[in-house]
Parts: C-alpha cells; structure tokens; sequence
C-alpha cells in the first residue's frame, strides 16, 4: 500500500510554491487537504510526480467580502465554506453543496481549490461555482490570468491549468436578496456518496412582471463535466414560471444532459432525474 | 514569510504531540499517519477499514478536529497535536464516552468502535450540546457493520450531557455482585474495546513474521497447461514461492464437501482462485512477486447464472472424481451418485407432505411469482488476516478471524498431513463474521508456508481482496406457488428454490436445507412440495450469511404473502393470522411446534406497540407516499437436520477465588463473553467481575461446535450453565466439609458462603484452602440440541429446535419524484425466552435490521462475466447512520423451557424480517409488488412509471 518513493515539498506561501512550480514544471503535483489526490495515489495515479503540499499556505485561506463580489482563497476548506455568514447569505448554493459534502473528517481537510481542480463531474461545489459565475485567478510566477469556471473544465479530470500555474482565488457574485437560489444533491446526502445528480439554480424574478429576470442552471454528474443548460435558461428568461413553463424547462434540459450508466445509477435514471429535480427546485422555493 | 522547502526521498523527522505528550519519529515521504502511529508507536486502536477515507475506523482527532488517517500524509502531522482513543483514559478512568458505550451497549465487535468514539469526541469538542440529528449527521462517516447505530447515538448524547455536568472523568467500576441475569453487565472484552486495547489479528507485531500473497486465477474456467515461478522466485526479498506441489497432504480442503484446491490445480473454477503462493520479506514484495508468477491456461467456457448452469449443455464446473470422494458427513449426499440431476447440481433437497395436486384442487385461488435476492457481502470491517507460527516441539500455531477453531484446525492439519494435535488454533478479537468466517481465507496459505519454511507467516487482505475473493449471501431465485380458498386459508405450497453455489461448495447444503426447511415460512400449510437446488456457477464462492439461507426465503414467502392478500382482497394482517403455525401445530416438514410463544404472539405484540406510539405527522408533499408493511419469521436455531449439535464447556474455581470459564465457542461481537460470563457467575455465585474466560482455543478449551446459526447462546450457553451448577455444588459440598454443617443449609452468592445471615468463608478463602489440599474444583458442562435427520425422499423429520419467531413493521416515505426511501419507523417485536444481558440483545435487534435495510434499499454486490466490480464501500454501500430510523424493539421474554434461564438465540432471526416489511410497505404505498432486492431509486421508478 505505500507509495514509491517520491519527494515532497511544504510551501508556506504562494511565492514559495510558484517558484517551484516554475522550476519542476511537469514533474509537481499540488496537495491541500488530500482527501482526492491521496487516494488517487493509492489507486495508481500520479506515482510519476513530486508532491508539493500547500496546505500551510494560510494567505490562500479567507473568504472576502467586496462589492459585488465574494473573493475566497483556494484553500479554503468546505467546514470554513458552511461556518461562514457570509457564504450563507450571498452564496447559498455553495453553501449548500458544502454542507452535503461528502462526511464530517472529510469536510476538515478538503478544500475548494481541491475540489475544482480534482476536475470531477460529480465534484459538489461545481455546479454552485458555475450558477454563482465563478472566475478563477490561476497564477504562475510570471502572471496570473482570471479564467470563468465554464471555460476551466476540459473533460473528466482535464483543466486548462498549465504545469507552471496554480489556483489562488475563486471570484464569485454575490447573489443579491432578491435572488433565489438552491443546490440538491441526489445520492445518499450526507453519506460519503458521489452524486448520482447535481443541481445548482439560481433565479430573480421581477416582483411586478412575475417574469424571469435572470436565470443560471447548473447540473453534476449528467455530463463529461459540470455543465450549465444555456437552452433551458433561454427557454425560461423573460417568462413567468407557469407549471406548463416549468415541465417544457424539463423537458428541455434532458435534452441538454448527456450521462453514462455505472455502478451508482442507469443513464436513463440520471435523464430522468435531471428533469424532476429542475421542476422540483423551481416550483418549491426553498429559500 | 519564510520558506520551508523539504527536498527528500529521504527519511523525515516527524516531531508532534501524540496523546498530550511529545513525540518523534523519522517516516518516509508518502507514509499515512495511520500505519506510522500503529507501527511505529503501538497504537492501534484506530483501524485499517477501507484505506481510501470511506468508513473512519481510522479516525484520530488532530489540532481539535476528526481527521481519517488513512489518507492522511504523515508529514502533514509536523508539530500537530494528535489523540487517538487510547489518550482518551488510564488505567482508572473513562472518558464519559467511553463510559456511555459501555451502558449502552454501543460496542459489539469493536472494530470501528475507536473511530466512531473519536468522530464522536470531535463533535462534542465543537458543540457541546448537540441534537440528535447533529449528532447522527457527525457520525455519517463512519461505518459500523454490527451496532445499527441507535445505541451509538444514545451513548453519544448521554456522554454529552453528563460532560455538561463538568463531569470529564469516570471511574471504571467493577460488577461485585452475582447476580447479574437481565442485567446489561459488560465483560472485560468490551471494556477493551472501548478503550482501544483490543487486539485484532493484524493489531500484533507478529515480530519476524514473513508476508504471504497469492497469486490469483485472471481466468474464471480453464485448464491449467503450466505454472512457472521462476520469475517470481528470482525477484529480490521473495523467500518462497510454492504451489500445489509443494502441499504435503491433502490438496483439497472444505468444511462440508471437500471440493475446493489450496493452490490450484488442474484447473481453475473462478477468478481469483489461489494459484500459487508467496512468501516475502514485505508485502509489497510479496505482490509484485505475484504479478510474476505465469500460468499458461486453455480457458474453457464459463457459467455465471443458476438457471443456465441447469442447461444440458451448460459447461460442467466440477468434472473432476476426485472432488467428492471425501464427504465430511455421510449423509450430505453427492446428487451426482444417485443420478438424474444436471452435473452442476452441488446438492437437492425435497420436501413432501399431504397431496400438492388435491390442494390446488380445493383451492380458489393459485398465485405464481418469482422472488430474487442479490449477492450481498457481510463487509465485515475487519480485513482477513492470519498468521501461523511454528512452534519449536513440531507443531503448528495459528490465529485468524474464525467462527470454528475445531474445524479450522482439522483443515490444516489435513492439508499439512499432519496429526490434528499439532496443530493449535487461537481465536483472536475478531471484527465481526456474521456467516462469512465459517469459511476459510488465509488459514490454510499462511499454515503452509510456514510449515515449510518454520518461519512465522502472516497474510492481510486489503479491504478490495477482502470484498474481491471472500465469501458473500449467495443469491437466490425462489419460484412460488400457493393455493388458498377465499376465505384466506392457504391449502396448498410449491416452490423451487435455486441457490448459487458460485465455483464451490462452502456450506452449501447445510443452507440449501434451511432454506428448504423455512421456504413457506411460519404458516401451516396441509399440502406441500418444496425442491431446493444448490447450483455451482463460476463466480467466487458464496457461503453462509446471517440467516443462512433462513433471509432469502423470509423474503420470499413475505412478499408473497401480502402479494397473496392483495389477490384476495384481504387484510395482510388478517391474512396472516389464519394461517400462522399455532401452539401445537405443524411444520412443512411434520415437526410439532409445542412452543410457549407462537409465531402470533409477536405479530400481536408487534402491533401493540404501533398502536401505543404516537402516529407518524403525515407527510407535508403531495409527491411523498406514506407506507407501512410488516412481516414475520421463524428460524430454526442450531445445525438442525440430526447433525450432533453440541455444547462444551468447563468452570473451574481457581486458587485466588476467581472463577475460569472455558469453551471454544467464539465471540465475533454478538456478547457471547458476557452472557456465558454472566451465566457463570449467576450460577455459581462467582461475582461476575471475577470471572475469566476463555474461548476459541483448540489446546485449552473444549469443543463447542461453531459461532453459527445463532446457536450459542442456546447450546453453548447450556453447558456454560450445566458445568457452572455442577461446579456450585462442588464448592458447596466442600465448603459444608469444612464446616461441618448439611450440605443443604449453605448458599453461595456474591463471592461469598454463607449459613444463613453468617459468612462461613469468602470464595478466596475456600478457593485456597482447597488448593493447599490438593482439591481441585472443576466441572465440566455438556449440552446436546434435539434434532432427528429428515427422510431424504420427503424430508419430514424434527428439523430443529428450538425456534424463535418475530415480527417488524416499517413506515416509510416514498419520493415518487425520485424514488427515494426515506425509513421513518421499525418496530421489531421479538421473543428471546429470557434476555440475560437487554442491552446485548437490543443491539442484536438493532443490528440485524439495519443489515436488513441495507439488503432492501442498497445492497448488491455486482460481478462482470465471473469478475467482481463492487470493491470498496463507494461502489457497495452499506447503511449509514443517516439512513437508519429510531427502532421500537420490543423484547418478548416467554421462556424455551430447555433454553439456559429460559433463552433462545437473537443473532440471525432479527435480519429476516426486515427487507419484506421494507418492500411490502413499499407496495402498500404504491399499489405496486417488488418481488426482488435490493429496491433502488432507479429501480423503484421504473416500476411506478
């Protein structure tokens, strides 16, 4: 059970691990908690690569509150993400998804930054970083560069992160109170499952119109990666949620999954589920 | 800020406080804290369970917070503060957890009991005064295979509120009294348990031990043209490669049929199957070893389904004479000699009683349906281990989870071509059985090889070759036919029950005849024709698990009764109650039941207790269907079918007063300790915190037969109490001797004699007086269960005795929307004749049900084409404390009048009932039968859409 020998490196700040970044290139890969890339390792993965451990990097550990915007260090871990007032009240989705996150030891030690970069489609925070518009600051020691989340994922555990770069810092919007937002996660909640289906949506509605102002729909664990349903938003912007509306959004967003059968679940249940969880997240307002 | 930059494929000094006091110790890169802290400082309360962060028996608390150390890197651990569970008390004094498992009974094997504490401990350090919702939410992440829970949350909540009294430490009390029957006492194992102390196989240094692997079959059916080890052997730290050839005496091995090749030979039936062995310096030697040893096989075409092994031209599995030359019990008939049965049949049992054609005739009504339950694992949350030793006058030791030291021993012996006094079989703590550990994993490897180079030798699975090659519930598909008038009275039975043997044998047709013997269930039945077949295929082995082919059928014929009711338009209930065996009625098999609790009696009581709780707040979505179900058991206790079924055990008075209890039954967490502790103290008079016991010992302790069937407490227990009374006797008689007074007028209690309100002499004193004269106070107790064999054309006969009955009823939610199950209530009334320790047998209730949950709603255990893909509890889950309701039990105490005080075994039968109340709740929600398990989301859906 242990690891070929390998060498490791604890940076105690970002300065620190960017220059070795820049120095190892292909050869590093970055630990923060651990709870994925561990046991990865174990199953065989990264057995060719160094390990550069960021977890005492407590620069890239907060959670900032400006303007519009929520700045949270990539090393924040997912107990911070549900202790904070702030994550609760304009990011609830989030919230959410850290709160069901796979058990209690874990949330200690994983981290955000962790969880995007594991690349999973089934990775929880996803969904809700995707209808909070999240943008990611990805830093190498000579620039950093501001990716939106939507573009970051490539596939199954595929990024557009370089070998010389990493992630410092998740932008994320406030969602103003007259949002209403919510995360479902169908698995076993609260049991060290992986989701069978996520579902992040956050919505505004005008209070005079009724109609739809704004409208962000994120599903987990449909696709090859977390991905938005821009024609089930089209199909819902500007218009009242009428029940008849609301089973047409569903109907639409099947269109818009793409899941595979596995251990956990058949294609068709997934199918199937992405729709009754969009209808039931719109018609019950939770929030 | 300063930089720290650890360049190294060099050692690491690691300097942490470990249990409040500073520590250090040079790891590798890339070593877990988890294996540095057992090996390198002893402490091993916290467990290996599923290495990859799934069950949190490795749980330790690190800078105040629960952290799963099996995949935590050691390095992370630099200058941390670290506690395990043996920081949390002294020699003295409990941690108030640790005192509130012991009250509640929150312990049983023990295994995931330091993680689950410390998970716990966590919690309490966060929020001292958390709901119970809170406290079932921290405890998500860790798997308990035994406890169902429920007790757990209790202690939990209980140690926090007496923390809130400012109370932080509690005094360990002993038990001083005698009298202890009905108490929920606990023994010096479970104090162990609790405080990390408890040894398991792999918790032993086992110094200078070599390391054993197999190398396993890739292939499910073949010929074997060659083996060549030669690469292997030349690989640097490999000690010894052997196979087959080098085995000394019996190639063959198998606790009922000797079917099964120690390292294969010939041909290979399953993947997986041992082909050649291993011997190394380290593990990880030993398996990269194993990748190098090449087979050259013809692959033959394989069978993976029961019904279509029964085909003509299936490929025949065990072709071979010399299989089933040496049957361990004559009677277990080889179906192959008497002809007419298809080659892959392992074993048929019939049943015939009154005229099956004339029932169905009288009937108005036949219904038809087939029921299927899946293979599911025991996951016990111990990994396999074994370790056999040398020992220097010729013979052999070995230690391994067992539920049989007698017949482990004969095994190896055999195979070894050894006499059987050689070899000594030690039973260690074992991480729970529950069926799989009648089956033999590393025992016969790891005897092998270190008899061959007399040299120590141990083997440890990993929690994927654990779930990978070791038994499981094998699967069954049970095919029934009942007729009933329309009044509701059920006249006439047919069913064909077919079991999957997988590649061999197991105990194949010991469970084929439960499983015969309980198909239509506690009902009275005139007319009855029962064909059961124990079928080989080429998936891995299956074997016996809780229940023993008693489950699969309770599933069956509950289903089927409320599948019947429904065809009636009749209440299940009212159903029910026609046709329950009463006192004095009949079985299937002609036995007379002259019991003093009938099968009625627990569904009456069961239903008392639903009408004195408080309904359930109906559900508040027009989405969520509201269901309720039930169904009742029996189950057979002991081997059954005329086999010798035998309890053994000794008391003796030792020189210092106390008392020394011995018997080869084995405890895997069920409390066998404690009640045969507790009936030895309340027999002789011995306070129970001076009695001592041992058990699972071929060299020191008598045999008692295997930790099987739920037969211990029954017959075990038996001759715990007969040797205990004849040892009473001995001590009075004696103790009158020396006093001179009528043998008649002396009492024995507490620990002291007594001639009416006088102390004559305290236990330690006439215990002393004795051993100076050359006295030796010492019993034995011997105890045999009634059973006749069954006529093998009709199999009418007194299959067992005694048998427990019970009843459940569950409630749930249904989420029509996504097929979720949300279980709201259990209530499980069942009777036990005398519950000698309550909390024991609440966890057995608890315990059993919540496996049942897991067998309803979740577990499958899934093989491609012969090859098994569920390897760890990501991809097979078991219930977890978010998926268990609050459980009602109700425990019926109508004594068996041969039971020892009065009691019956509770083990299996809380396990039966369980998956079909689940189900047919789930039918009665939605109009719908589920006639298989496990009921998923995804497949709850299909069947409503």
């Amino acid at each position: 059970m242990s690891l070929s020998s390998f060498s490791y490196w604890q940076a105690l700040s970002v300065p620190d691990a960017l220059k070795i970044l820049h120095n190892e290139q292909q050869q590093v890969k970055l630990l923060a908690g651990g709870t994925d890339f561990t046991v990865q390792r174990k199953e065989g993965l990264w057995q060719d690569k160094h390990i550069l451990d960021i977890w005492k990097t407590k620069e890239l550990d907060y959670i900032r509150e400006s303007g519009k915007s929520i700045q949270l260090g990539a090393r924040t871990t997912m107990d911070e993400l549900i202790d904070s007032a702030v994550i609760r009240k304009y990011a609830k989705p989030l919230h959410l998804a850290a709160c069901v996150f796979a058990s209690p030891q874990i949330r200690n030690r994983a981290t955000l930054g962790g969880n995007i970069n594991n690349a999973s489609p089934a990775g929880d925070t996803l969904p809700a970083l995707f209808v909070l518009n999240a943008k990611l600051k990805l830093s190498s020691a000579k620039k950093d560069r501001l990716v939106p989340i939507h573009e970051f994922f490539l596939g199954p555990r595929k990024t557009l992160l370089q070998p010389n770069e990493m992630l410092t810092e998740i932008i994320i919007d406030k969602l103003d109170p007259k949002y209403q937002s919510d995360f479902y996660k169908l698995g076993e909640r609260n049991a060290v499952a992986i989701a069978i289906v996520n579902l992040a949506v956050c919505r505004k509605i005008d209070p005079r119109s009724h109609k739809v102002t704004d409208i962000r729909i994120s599903y987990g664990s449909v696709a090859p990666t977390v991905i938005r349903a821009p024609q089930t938003e089209q199909l819902l912007l500007h218009q009242t949620l009428t029940e008849s509306l609301i089973n047409k959004a569903a109907e639409r967003a099947q269109s818009e999954v793409s899941p595979i059968s596995d251990v956990r679940a058949s294609a068709d249940y997934r199918k199937e589920m992405s729709a009754s969880l969009l209808k039931f997240l719109l018609k019950n307002n939770r929030s | 800020m300063t930089k720290e930059i650890q360049p190294s494929q060099t050692p690491i000094t690691l300097r942490f406080r470990l249990n409040g006091k500073p520590v250090e110790t040079l790891i590798k890169p890339g070593d877990f804290l988890l294996e540095v802290i057992r090996t390198h400082f002893g402490l091993t309360a916290a467990k290996h369970g599923c290495d990859i962060g799934l069950c949190g028996a490795c749980t330790m608390i690190i800078n105040g917070k629960s952290v799963k150390t099996c995949i935590y890197a050691a390095e992370k651990a630099q200058n941390a503060e670290v506690w395990t569970l043996e920081g949390l008390s002294d020699k003295d004094f409990l941690d108030p957890l640790q005192d509130a498992w012991l009250r509640h009974g929150a312990s049983q094997c023990g295994y995931s009991t330091p993680g689950m504490i410390m998970a716990a401990k966590a919690l309490l350090l966060k929020n001292p005064n958390p709901s119970r919702e809170e406290v079932i939410q921290s405890l998500s992440g860790n798997l308990c295979r035994c406890t169902g829970y429920q007790q757990i949350v209790d202690a939990v909540l209980e140690a926090a509120r007496i923390m809130r009294e400012g109370i932080q430490k509690v005094p360990i009390k002993e038990e001083l009294s005698s009298v202890v029957l009905g108490k929920s006492s606990f023994s010096k194992d479970t104090l162990d348990k609790v405080t990390g102390h408890c040894k398991f196989t792999d918790d032993h240094p086992w110094e200078g031990a070599l390391w054993a692997q197999v190398a396993r079959s890739p292939q499910a059916h073949a010929w074997i043209e060659n083996i060549d080890i030669s690469e292997a052997r030349k690989l640097p730290g490999v000690v010894a490669v052997y196979t087959h050839e080098d085995i000394p005496g019996s190639k063959l091995y198998g606790k009922a049929i000797r079917d099964q090749s120690v390292l294969a030979f010939r041909k290979v039936r399953h993947i997986g199957e041992p082909v050649a062995l291993i011997v190394a310096q380290t593990r990880e030697t030993a398996c990269q070893a194993a990748q190098l040893v090449k087979v050259d096989y013809t692959p033959l075409p394989a069978v993976f389904d029961c019904e279509e092994a029964l085909k003509p031209d299936s490929p025949v599995i065990h072709d071979e004479p010399e299989a089933f030359q040496d049957f361990v019990h004559e009677q277990w008939m080889n179906p192959r000699k008497s002809g007419g049965f298809p080659l892959n049949v392992l074993y048929y049992f019939p049943i015939r009683k009154g005229n099956l054609e004339e029932g169905f005739n009288q009937s108005d009504l036949i219904v038809e349906r087939t029921y299927r339950t899946p293979w599911i694992e025991h996951a016990c949350m111990e990994y396999e281990a074994a370790i056999a030793i040398p020992d220097t006058e010729d013979g052999i030791r070995v230690s391994a989870p067992t539920q049989n030291v007698f017949l482990d021993r004969r095994e190896i012996a055999d195979v070894l071509g050894i006499p059987k006094e050689k070899v000594r079989v030690i039973q260690l703590p074992m991480g729970a059985a529950y069926g799989k550990r009648e089956d033999m994993f590393g025992q016969l490897q790891v005897s092998l090889a270190a008899w061959l180079l007399k040299k120590p030798v141990k083997m440890v699975y990993t929690r994927e070759e654990t779930f990978a090659w070791t038994t499981k519930r094998y699967p069954m598909t049970m095919k029934y036919k009942t007729g009933v008038t329309k009044e509701g009275k059920i006249l006439a039975f047919e069913a064909t029950l077919l079991v999957e043997k997988g590649a061999y044998a197991s105990w194949g047709p010991s469970g084929l005849r439960k499983s015969t013997v309980h198909a239509a269930g506690p009902y009275e039945i005139p007319h009855v024709k029962i064909d059961g077949y124990s079928i080989y295929t080429n998936n891995v082995p299956a074997g016996p698990m809780r229940g023993f082919g008693a489950t699969e059928v309770g599933f069956a014929h509950e289903a089927h009764m409320d599948n019947i009711a429904r065809e009636l338009g009749m209440d299940p209930v009212e159903f029910r109650k026609k046709n329950l065996i009463p006192a004095g009625g009949k079985t299937v098999t002609g036995q007379i039941l002259n019991v003093a609790c009938t099968p009625e009696d627990t569904l009456n009581a069961a239903l008392k207790k639903l009408q004195e709780l408080p309904p359930l707040p109906e559900p508040d979505k027009p989405f969520i269907k509201r269901g309720r179900g039930l169904a009742t058991m029996m189950y057979g206790i002991g081997y059954g079918h005329g086999i010798p079924d035998i309890g053994s055990a000794v008391c003796e008075l030792l020189p210092d007063g106390s008392l020394l209890v011995k018997t080869s039954a084995v405890d895997y967490g069920q409390g066998l300790l404690t009640a045969f502790s507790q009936i030895a103290a309340e027999t002789t008079g011995v306070p129970l915190s001076h009695v001592q016991i041992i058990t699972g010992d071929t060299q020191e302790t008598p045999d008692s037969g295997s930790s099987v069937a739920t037969r211990q407490t029954y017959v075990s227990g038996n001759a715990v109490r007969i040797a205990a009374a004849k040892l009473q006797e001995a001590i009075l008689g004696h103790a009158a001797k020396l006093a001179e007074l009528p043998v008649g007028e002396l009492r024995l209690s507490d620990g002291k004699i007594t001639h009416g309100k006088k102390i004559l002499f305290t236990l330690k004193e006439l215990a002393k007086k004795a051993a100076s004269e050359g006295i030796f106070l010492k019993k034995q107790g011997r105890f045999k269960a009634k059973t006749t064999p069954l006529d093998t054309a009709s199999g009418q006969g007194d299959a067992y005795w005694p048998y427990a009955f019970g009843t459940q009823i569950v409630e749930l939610d249904l989420d029509t929307q996504t097929g979720k199950v949300t279980l709201q209530r259990i209530i499980a009334a069942h009777n036990v004749g005398k519950a000698l320790n309550p909390n024991n047998v609440l966890g057995q209730i608890y315990g059993g049900i919540v496996q049942g949950i897991g067998m309803a709603l979740m577990e499958e255990f899934q093989f491609d084409e012969g090859k098994p893909i569920s390897l760890n509890f990501d991809s097979y889950k078991i219930p977890r404390t978010t998926q268990v309701p609050p459980i009602e039990a109700v425990v019926m105490e109508i004594p068996e009048a041969t039971g020892p005080y009065g009691a019956v075994g509770i083990g299996e039968p809380s396990t039966v009932p369980t998956a079909p109340a689940i189900t047919n709740a789930l039918a009665q929600a939605t109009g719908l039968e589920f006639n298989s398990v496990p009921v998923t989301p995804d497949t709850i859906l299909k069947t409503i859409s």
